[in-house]
Order: structure tokens, then sequence, then C-alpha cells
């Protein structure tokens, strides 16, 4: 799939269209476009950026189409990508668009982004276990796939497309900020927030399931204070 | 132990966020490391926060796409 290997080539049904508007691209002067050719790109992304559209909108048949969408603009657009930039952070700027503009409502009218308790975890499973006991890490090892996808999936918008990006895709501060178009301020703090929302939601799954006591709210008080209102 | 009485624990704690997500300079993460390394209860703090992020990384990460969306999109492109 090469665009250079159809070259002069007879072209076949397939890549061989793709990998022509290409050349005819970078043929001219100004040839901005990304020099590698767009099934690759496809076949590459298309797994990050389905995981995110599925999270973001909790349904796979509007996460297939936000991911159509995207690639669909990113190919017409694809003039406007700089070279030497990062084309995967470029496809995730234009999804994210793509779902703001589908899904405004959604987005705006968030609930209201209320601060749950700072170290949650840590405040209700505490250090200090007896005999190398590690009840927190434990409780994580049992989570599973879905109780985390739920949980990733019941976080407001807002903080949900930032820990997906962060956490699960890998992209940096700057990147994340670039790709949401926010300061990078604001990256950290819903990074920050939707942590602690991810580790009440984690805990309070824990508590239902029957993997820790509810009275593990004891131990808070071996635990710490940092934000006040705790152990003394 | 009470944190608040630590001023090297305040100041691990208050880089807690962008040490696991590598980014401090490598400055600052010595020095974070450096007050682990001599400070059980930070480590232990730390590790669980560490172990948290990757919990949400290992369970959301591995996902595919559906078979078939690939060759959809590149006929959606062929027909642009």
């Amino acid at each position: 799939m090469d665009a250079l290997a159809v070259a002069g080539a007879p072209v076949s049904a397939g890549g061989g269209l793709l990998a022509l508007a290409y050349m005819a691209q970078n043929q001219g002067p100004a040839a901005t476009t990304p020099p590698f050719d767009f099934e690759a790109a496809v076949a590459e992304h298309v797994d990050s950026l389905y995981r995110a559209a599925l999270r973001m909108t909790r349904k796979p048949d509007e996460a297939e189409d936000l991911v159509q969408e995207t690639f669909l603009r990113a190919y017409r657009f694809r003039h406007q990508f700089e070279p030497g930039t990062n084309f995967r952070a470029w496809l995730f700027k234009i999804q994210t668009n793509v779902f703001r503009s589908r899904y405004r409502r959604a987005h705006g009218a968030e609930q209201s982004l209320d601060d749950t308790e700072d170290f949650y975890l840590y405040q209700h499973l505490g250090p200090d276990q007896p005999d190398g006991q590690d009840p927190a890490a434990q409780v994580l090892d049992r989570l599973g796939v879905e109780e985390v996808r739920s949980a990733i999936e019941e976080l407001p918008a807002a903080y949900r497309e930032t820990v997906l990006l962060t956490d699960v895709e890998g992209f940096s501060y700057r990147e994340t900020a670039e790709i949401l178009d926010i300061p990078v301020g604001t990256v950290m703090s819903r990074l920050h927030r939707g942590r602690q929302r991810l580790q009440r939601r984690l805990y309070d799954y824990a508590v239902d399931s029957g993997l820790i006591d509810a009275d593990g709210d004891g131990k808070a008080d071996q635990g710490m204070a940092v934000q006040g209102g705790g152990a003394t | 132990m009470n944190f608040e009485d630590h001023p090297d624990c305040l100041i691990a704690l208050n880089r807690m966020q962008p040490y696991v997500d590598r980014e401090l300079t490598p400055g600052e993460m010595e020095e974070v490391r450096r007050h682990l390394d001599e400070c059980p209860p930070c480590a232990k703090y730390f590790d669980l926060e560490e172990s948290f992020k990757m919990l949400v990384r290992r369970n959301a990460c591995p996902e595919r796409a559906p078979a078939g969306l690939v060759q959809r999109i590149l006929q959606n492109l062929r027909e642009a």
C-alpha cells in the first residue's frame, strides 16, 4: 500500500486511488500533505480512535460513525496537516471537534463538576496494613474491565476526554491541551478531578460487589489529611 | 502519620500527579524519587496512584475497532 509502489503501475481497485490522490497532491511545489499513504494511516490509528469514540459516545454504532467522519475530514483537510507535527494528535483533535459539534448539548450542559475529596483510594484503603497486607492493591487487581470502562463512561465528558487522552492514549499534558484546545493547567485540574471521581466510583463498585468491606472506611482515620477534614 | 507536619512530604505530594504522568523535569523527578526512597508512607501513596493509572490504561486499552470498519472508512474516502 505504499503510495510510491503504485507509481506507473496499473491501478487496481482499493489502495491505488487513494495513493494516487496523494501523489497528485505531493507533486505540487507546495506539497504539504503527509508523506505517507492514507490507508496505512487508517489501519494504524483506527483502533485507538475507535476506543476513544466508544468511551465518549458509549454506543458502538455512534462510535463507528464518529470515527468514519473523523477520517473523512482528515482526508478532506489533509493539506492542513503540518508535516513534522504529530499526526495521531491531529486525528484526535479532529475527532474531538466532531464529537463536540455533534454532542454539543451533552458536552455543554455538564452535570455539576463538584469535587470529590482528594486522595480517595488512599483515604479509604489506608496505608499501614499489618503483615504486608495490601487491600488497595488487591482491590485494584480484582476490578474488571467492565467496571473500569463503566466508571470512565460515567465521568462528565470534559473529564472523560482528558483522562482518555492522557491515561489511555498516552498523550502528554501539552498534546492533550492542544487536542482539547484548553490550557495545560486546565488539563491538569481536569485530570486530577477525573481520577478522583474514577477512584471514588471504583471504590464504590468494590464495596458493592463485596471486594472490600464498607467499614474499610474505618481505615481512613489511619490515613492522611492533606485536605483537612480527615485525620488529626 | 500526618503529612501536614512534614514539609518534604507536602512538596512531594503536590508533585504526585505530574510525577506519575512523567511530566516533571528530570531534576524534579529525581528530587521526588529521593524523597520516596526515604519515606515509605509517601512511597506507598505514590505506588497506589501509579497502580490506579495502570489499571485505567490496562482495561481501556486493548480494545479493537470492529471488523469491517477499516473497509467502510476506505470506501468513504474513495467516494470523497
